[in-house]
């Protein structure tokens, strides 16, 4: 029986409607017929309902503001649409969305900085002292102190503090090593003891 | 868990709790449309008949730039510096002409003219799923790389690559160095010029860790356990592998044996020097040069440890006389990076290589803390850089 239920739920099979929509099942810990799923589309909306607010988050504490969070997520929704067909594994969906809308918000930081040589009209950051979004001060402070850490750091940092990923599952996500996300997190860490060391 | 590391947690959930269930669209639009309306958008329109004009504007540009700096000499070898027992002991005058940079991605470690900082070529792993999490220089002119290679799971491997004349890397076969069953974070793999000991921290698979000094040609290995929570920044050896130099954070006071420590004010950053000796099994307390985070480079002659950190704004780099822990000078400052310093010496001691904040490499006189940049900037950011 154990072993049963093991292989049903270790199935690696090739992405389809049907099998991600088991996939979804399982997640939700429900029993569904599998047919119900009619197309792409449909199954993309399912994935969405499930999942689409903890990605709009993730992006946030990336991005800092909620519009382009959506945004970001929208486009990676978009990409997971049109890659459905190769997509390997049924249970790559949502580790394909965390990649996609880790670099979409990389891309936002790039247009940022490029941005800086123009008028830009983007929304405050909810750390920003403008947005008055968090009330708690020292969580605003530590989260504008994690914004001046290089781009890949902060990306570490929010993987494993926010997702609470595994050092293993983060590499896998941004395509580098497990020795870079542990000296990232290190120096990332040292570089906000030294920050908010009024703080702690 | 660290008192950081609790601010991190409560921080993201404060700011994940500010989007709700209801600020975000409960349905996602038609994406079929969305994506269709993306593909034939008329920007990439715009994008797909512009590219080629660019890429040809680019090409030009290049080829002018690239016949510029051809025609252009490469510098002198630099002046030699003061005269140090380091120099007489090794017996090498003029820096190595090609200096590493291990990419922060571990995906690639690019070979650069020490001269001109012009990039030469780039190793790649062999594989997919490999990454380089380590490089030391060594041999004639530096010429033959030690990488440690982290290989899929959790293990890691060296090889050595011999550069050509030109700076080519030739293949990578194997160092003649165990295997070890965990990952080496980047920036902590050294070893001597001519190759006779390497040094490395580890993290193994089950969540300990040892510091080694490996001798591979006479099989002597040297290692310190390590409390959970030490954590290395930095390592590096003197000329014969009998002293080495690191930085970190250490459970300070608390010693051998201890229990990790519940609040990062336990840690304590630390430079220290460790003699290889078997004496000395834990690390905790010995050895220390100054209480500071760091990144450190010993010099040749174990005489000198070099310590850079960040002064406000700025990287400073100071020399400590190991022997009394005293200050020596301070060497030199320049604009600071957002991540650690990132420096390495020439085998003679004589010279440091500088990564500055804008990406380009300049050349430290450590007599005279003059900076000479590199000509060319085709340098990305790396976390260690070995000359």
């Amino acid at each position: 029986m154990r072993d049963a239920a093991q292989s049903r739920h270790r199935y690696r099979g090739p992405a389809t409607a049907a099998g991600v929509a088991e996939l979804l099942s399982e997640c939700q810990g429900e029993q569904r017929p599998l047919t119900h799923v009619a197309d792409g589309n449909q199954l993309i909306s399912e994935i969405y309902r499930t999942h689409g607010l903890s990605l709009v988050r993730l992006a946030l504490v990336l991005v800092g503001d909620k519009p382009t969070a959506e945004d970001v997520v929208q486009d990676a929704f978009i990409g997971l649409f049109r890659g459905l067909d190769r997509l390997s594994h049924n249970d790559k969906a949502l580790a394909y969305l965390r990649v996609s809308v880790v670099n979409g918000c990389r891309s936002v930081h790039r247009a940022r900085r490029a941005a800086l040589l123009r008028p830009t009209h983007h929304e405050p950051t909810v750390w920003s002292a403008e947005a008055a979004v968090l009330a708690d001060e020292e969580s605003r402070l530590t989260l504008q102190a994690v914004s001046r850490l290089p781009a890949r750091a902060r990306e570490v940092i929010a993987l494993r503090y926010y997702l609470d990923m595994p050092d293993a599952e983060i590499a896998a996500t941004l395509g580098v090593s497990r020795g870079t996300v542990s000296s990232t997190a290190s120096r990332a860490l040292a570089s906000l003891t030294h920050a908010l060391r009024e703080q702690l | 868990m660290s008192a950081i590391e609790d601010l991190l947690r409560k921080a993201y959930a404060d700011a994940a709790q500010t989007v709700t269930p209801a600020d975000i669209a409960p349905e996602l639009p038609a994406l079929g449309v969305r994506a269709e309306r993306a593909q034939h958008s008329p920007r990439r329109l715009t994008i797909s008949l512009l590219a080629p004009i660019a890429t040809a504007v680019v090409v030009v540009v290049a080829a002018v730039a690239i016949s510029r700096l051809a025609s252009r000499p490469d510098i002198a070898p630099p002046a030699p510096g003061p005269t140090s027992s380091a120099t007489a002991s090794t017996g090498q005058q003029t820096p190595p002409p090609f200096f590493a940079a291990l990419s922060q991605s571990g995906k690639s470690i690019q070979i650069l003219s020490a001269s001109t900082g012009r990039l030469l070529a780039r190793l790649a792993p062999s594989a997919k799923g490999q990454f380089f999490s380590g490089v030391a220089a060594t041999g004639k002119d530096g010429r033959t790389l030690l990488v440690a290679v982290e290989w899929g799971g959790c293990k890691t491997r060296f090889f050595k690559s011999v550069l050509s004349a030109a700076g080519k890397p030739g293949a990578l076969h194997p160092a003649g160095i165990p295997v070890i069953d965990g990952i080496l974070p980047d920036s902590t793999f050294t070893a001597t010029p001519d190759g006779s000991a390497v040094a490395f921290a580890d993290y193994f698979c089950d969540g300990s860790g040892s510091l080694v000094v490996d001798h591979p040609r006479t099989g002597r290995l040297v290692s310190w356990a390590t409390d959970a929570g030490d954590r290395f920044v930095s390592i590096s050896l003197s000329a014969d592998g009998s002293a080495v130099g690191i930085s970190g954070y250490e459970y300070a006071g608390l010693g051998p044996g201890a229990e990790p420590g519940t609040s990062s004010t336990r840690q304590s950053p630390v430079a220290a020097v460790l003699r290889s000796s078997p004496q000395e099994p834990v690390l905790d307390g010995q050895g220390v040069v100054v209480r500071q985070y760091s990144v450190v480079r010993l010099s040749p002659d174990d005489k000198t440890l070099y310590v850079c950190a960040k002064q406000g704004d700025q990287d400073r780099l100071d020399a400590y006389n190991v022997a009394t822990k005293k200050l020596q000078r301070v060497v030199s400052s320049w604009a600071s990076s957002t991540g650690n310093c990132v420096f390495t010496l020439d085998p003679a001691g004589q010279y440091a290589l500088i990564a500055e904040a804008d990406g380009h490499v300049s050349r430290l006189n450590l007599g005279t803390g003059k900076l000479t940049p590199l000509l060319a900037a085709g340098f990305s950011f790396s976390s260690l850089l070995t000359w």
